[in-house]
């Protein structure tokens, strides 16, 4: 085909250049809509202002990417909760429109479609990102255009200083949190020098800030300190200099694949000090990916639903932990883990705060009964919001389990 | 020190990976005189096709065997469909070209075995072996086996066969070749082929250790150029000997210097060679393209 | 006869023009963004499109430079209260400075060996970018970027980006073509074609090859940190070897030795992208990611295999920026093997 003269191949140029621009226009015309002016009324067109014809939400989460292994159990759960809400009939009457898109687990293109879903489709609020550095970037923009936001990441500064998040949320439990639990377990235990491992990104950097500030308070003595990429595939160099500094035990903050090959080349270099993950590792691919041998006996500490068959019936969470363990496995076929949990609770949130709106629903109106949301019986834990509290959950929702023979128990 | 020792031991197995990826590079070049930026991805090429198969209950080492083929079909398809109907053309437009099927076989993957990595079982199961105070995991044996194997394999290939004959004179001269019978071009899928191949092996024993994603390639592929380099991109021993001394200095880099910088060693060295040795460590051709 | 050709160019390059001005006026909000990106971009392509059809040189170092001018910039304007467009002004010089530092390093390497040598260069500015927190935010990013202000006036809509982007693109265009034209741009081509032949001619090769590779970097430098000012937010994640490939693509693909080439390249790349992801859906593909991907890649190769002289190489010969073009599209001076 090639063999073709030149006329002939520049004809073909010439189609494919005006194919090309046929085809820019033709969605210029068509997708480009001229944006909603965020005006207070958040209802779809046809401006019903008693009765909108549906609630847009957006969704923004790591559909592919390295941090993928979290978005795709999230989107899950997300679209688990709001199919059930729209057959029971929706919302005083009103479904649910998701919009989802995909950051690709990078923070630019996070901001970009977080742009498209506030100005294209005019969304009342969103869900997302799916873990703390998509996040970050979202946080100025979004109270710029006074969108609420609900964030899967579990970095301390997306929630806080509160002051400086009026319009912004998260479900997992914060770093502060995490360490603060994983601390008094060290303590409890006697392990007091500790060697401290993490990703170098926003994720790990919050951990080891919040880590090294809670440790002395329970006599832990960070001993190494050595940091691993997200993308890197061998974390043998770092372990190797983890072991030879001799700590008691060891903890490990950094969401999967980067956490089970650190998790692999731990058990590759035949070590056996206790080692700790932090809850970015709740995800079932971490035990899957790492090899079930590497994985016994490792420490993590995680919201219930691992274990939610090992509760005692007086627990609160464990009704609503079951039934949700049984539909999104009569759903999708697979267990959930705790991090598609988090998405949940955000839907959860949402739904509660909707419910409980009295006059017009706005993105405002949704935002003030979101901080209203009290005693609400989640995944991650019971959610109490306040004005001074955007993230509702603390230790206090943790357990402190660790693998045994090929299960998630409660530890001793 | 056991510290070293087993950061040796790291090491030795990722140079060995390295070396894989840069002995397939070199062959292409030399032969076809096309820089492969989808070198890496023959690699991921064969890990994919593991999963794949393991995914169907296939047998772990007919696995590896159909890996292996897998890239070598592949490099054979993208030599034969793409490069050489564009052989005619600048060296930019080559190297473009192969951009472009990296792309194209990275999204392929993304399909069909989705954006979250797989693992895969070690070939031979067990616990790290000890020796030395070190624990050498047994699938860094069989990297560290496979390259030696191959190394030998590729030896007798290219000294004692025809089609290796064929190869060596096709890289000293094509006109000459040309002369004496040889099709230039059948010569130059058979150096795609032997590249995939190559790579493919490399792809293969690394799945267990690194985990299989489509992206596994784009890092191995720029690791090997950088070994390549060392041989002056035409002389296979000192790519060979580049990887090992690669793997060796990132791992004790990462280990005793600092991790965060580990990558930029790669690439630091790569500039000293291109700038003081651009003819390879061993630097004998005055061989510039 | 003269008269009439030089106009049938003015003719060509104002009606562009005039096209372009018009668009945000049609479009919708989305549009005017995407295509004010595909103009950043242009500006960036058009530095490397110098340096690879006019120079010879093949550098996979392009973002990396975007990534100095963005940084450079964002650090001066956040940090220490500059006016953007000073940090702006001073994000190319430095930028300039290493490219200057580049091209000296380089400058008796040819060929592939130059090419893997900026390949090394890019990507350890870019693993500093991601390592050296104190001076880039690390892999976080810098947020809080301000955006770009002239006194009172703030650019803080689309529109106005839109507008300064696309002036500026075309007052570069209209600059690099009479650059390329004047006796500097002749010998850099004849420097391309033969660094033997022009080396004895008395040609000082190395200072052309610097100038060169300053040239793009400046370009770069500007792209990027307009771009960190419009976005307000960025990480080092966009400035990493497969955003050098992108740019690379777009030079070539749009046509490296055609003055015009960077708007398609950047164009094709970018509005590609975008329409595969509305198109798709349509089709009833769900999984849009993985598929636009393959789409992309297979349409690259579509692209290259038929117009290796790139999109502006199917422009009728006396239009606006052309250059003679050959069957073999010699584009850096090497044949084939």
């Amino acid at each position: 085909m090639l063999k073709w003269g030149i006329s002939m191949r520049k004809k073909i140029g010439l189609w494919l250049m005006m194919l090309a621009a046929a085809s820019l226009l033709l969605s210029a015309c068509g997708g480009g809509a001229p944006a909603t002016t965020p005006d207070n009324n958040k209802s779809d067109g046809n401006g019903d202002k008693e009765r909108p014809k549906e609630y847009k939400i957006g969704v923004n989460l790591e559909l592919t990417g390295p941090s993928s292994v979290w978005g795709e159990p999230q989107l899950k759960a997300v679209e688990l909760l709001v199919e059930q809400v729209n057959q029971q009939g929706g919302i005083n009457g009103v479904p649910i429109k998701l919009i989802k898109q995909d950051n690709q687990s990078k923070e630019t293109e996070s901001l970009v479609v977080t742009k498209k879903l506030v100005e294209q489709e005019g969304v009342l609020a969103v869900i997302g990102g799916g873990n703390t550095p998509t996040t970050m970037p979202l946080i100025p923009y979004v109270t710029e255009k006074q969108v609420p936001l609900i964030s899967i990441g579990s970095g301390d500064a997306i929630a806080t200083p509160v002051k400086e998040r009026y319009w912004v949320f998260k479900t997992p439990v914060s770093n502060d949190s995490i360490s603060k639990k994983i601390a008094t377990y060290l303590q409890k235990k006697g392990w007091q020098k500790v060697a401290f491992m993490s990703v170098n990104n926003a994720y790990g950097d919050s951990g080891k800030t919040q880590f090294e500030k809670v440790a002395p308070e329970y006599g832990i003595q960070i001993i190494a300190s050595e940091k691993f990429n997200a993308t890197d595939n061998d974390m043998k160099p770092q372990l190797t200099n983890v072991k030879s500094k001799n700590p008691d035990a060891i903890v490990v903050w950094a969401i999967p694949p980067a956490a089970s090959l650190v998790l692999k080349g731990y058990h590759e270099l035949g070590m056996d000090i206790p080692i700790f993950f932090s809850s970015g590792a709740g995800s079932n691919q971490f035990v899957e990916l790492a090899g079930e041998s590497a994985a016994e006996g490792v420490y993590q500490p995680q919201s219930k639903i691992w274990v939610v068959d090992q509760l005692p019936d007086s627990d609160p969470q464990k009704k609503v932990l079951a039934k949700y363990v049984e539909d999104y496995k009569a759903r999708y076929g697979t267990e959930p883990s705790p991090i598609d949990g988090m998405a949940y609770d955000a839907v959860l949130i949402i739904v509660e705060a909707l419910k409980s709106i009295q006059g017009e629903v706005t993105r405002q109106s949704l935002r003030d009964a979101m901080e209203q949301v009290q005693d609400l019986v989640g995944i991650t834990g019971i959610f109490k919001l306040s004005p001074e509290d955007h993230v509702g959950v603390s230790d206090k929702d943790l357990t402190m389990l660790q693998y045994v023979n090929g299960r998630w128990v409660i530890a001793e | 020190m056991e510290n070293v020792l087993q950061l040796i031991f790291s090491g030795l197995a990722l140079g060995g990976i390295y070396a894989m990826i840069a002995i397939g590079f070199v062959t292409i070049f030399k032969v076809a005189g096309i820089i492969n930026f989808a070198q890496g991805d023959f690699a991921m090429v064969a890990g994919v096709a593991m999963v794949f198969c393991l995914a169907l209950d296939i047998p772990l080492w007919t696995a590896v065997l159909a890996a292996i083929l897998a890239s070598a079909i592949v490099g054979m398809l993208v030599h034969r469909a793409v490069l050489d109907r564009m052989r005619h053309q600048s060296a930019t437009i080559q190297i473009i070209l192969t951009i472009a099927v990296s792309i194209v076989l990275q999204s392929l993957s993304q399909l069909m075995v989705g954006s979250q990595p797989k693992s895969v079982p070690p070939f031979l199961a067990g616990e790290p072996i000890v020796w030395l105070n070190s624990a050498i995991p047994k699938q860094n044996l069989v990297i560290m086996g496979a390259t030696v194997l191959l190394l030998i394999l590729l030896y007798f290939f290219f000294e004692k066969s025809y089609i290796g004959s064929a190869l060596r004179a096709v890289m000293m001269s094509r006109e000459v070749s040309r002369l004496l019978g040889i099709s230039a071009r059948s010569i130059a899928t058979t150096s795609f082929v032997i590249g995939a191949v190559v790579a493919g092996v490399a792809g293969a024993v690394i799945a267990p250790i690194t985990l299989v994603s489509y992206d596994m390639g784009i890092t191995l592929g720029l690791k090997g150029f950088v070994a390549a380099v060392f041989g002056g991109l035409v002389d296979v021993p000192g790519a060979v000997a580049g990887a090992l001394i690669l793997g060796l200095l990132e791992s004790l880099g990462a280990g005793l210097i600092s991790s965060a910088y580990k990558d930029a060693i790669a690439f630091v060295i790569l500039i000293l060679i291109l700038l003081f040795r651009p003819h390879g460590l061993f630097g004998k051709h005055a061989h510039r393209v | 006869m003269k008269g009439l050709r030089i106009r049938k160019h003015v003719w060509g390059w104002t009606a562009l023009f005039l096209v372009v001005m018009c668009l945000p006026l049609v479009t919708g909000t989305l549009w005017t963004q995407i295509l004010l990106l595909v103009g950043l971009y242009a500006i960036c392509t058009l530095g490397l499109s110098v340096l690879i059809g006019y120079a010879g040189l093949v550098s996979l170092a392009q973002a990396a430079f975007w990534g100095i001018g963005a940084y450079v910039s964002a650090f001066l304007a956040i940090r220490t209260g500059m006016s953007p467009i000073l940090s702006v002004l001073i994000s190319i010089g430095v930028a300039s400075g290493v490219a200057f530092g580049l091209g000296w390093m380089t400058r008796n390497l040819e060929g592939h060996y130059l090419t893997l040598a900026t390949l090394g260069a890019g990507m350890i500015i870019h693993i500093i970018f991601n390592e050296e927190s104190w001076l880039t935010g690390g892999p976080s990013g810098m947020y809080g970027i301000p955006q770009l202000s002239v006194g009172a006036w703030v650019v803080d809509s689309d529109r106005e980006m839109f507008y300064l982007v696309w002036i500026l693109l075309f007052l570069l265009l209209w600059l690099t073509r009479n650059l390329v034209r004047s006796p500097w741009g002749q010998i850099l081509q004849a420097m391309r074609d033969s660094q033997v032949a022009a080396a004895s001619m008395g040609v000082d090769v190395s200072k052309y090859k610097v100038q060169a590779f300053m040239f793009s970097g400046a370009l770069a430098a500007l792209s990027g940190s307009l771009y960190a000012h419009y976005m307000t937010f960025v990480s080092p994640e966009l400035f990493g070897f497969k955003q050098s490939i992108e740019f690379l693509l777009m030079a070539v693909i749009g046509g490296a030795l055609a003055i015009t080439g960077p708007i398609w390249g950047a164009l094709l790349l970018t509005g590609l992208k975008e329409v595969l992801r509305i198109v798709l859906p349509l089709v009833g593909i769900t999984s849009v990611g993985p598929v636009e991907t393959l789409a992309f890649g297979i349409l690259l190769v579509a692209a290259i295999m038929f117009l290796p002289g790139g999109l502006a190489s199917v422009l009728p010969r006396r239009g606006i920026g052309r250059r003679r073009w050959n069957r073999h599209a010699v584009i850096d001076g090497q044949q084939r093997q």
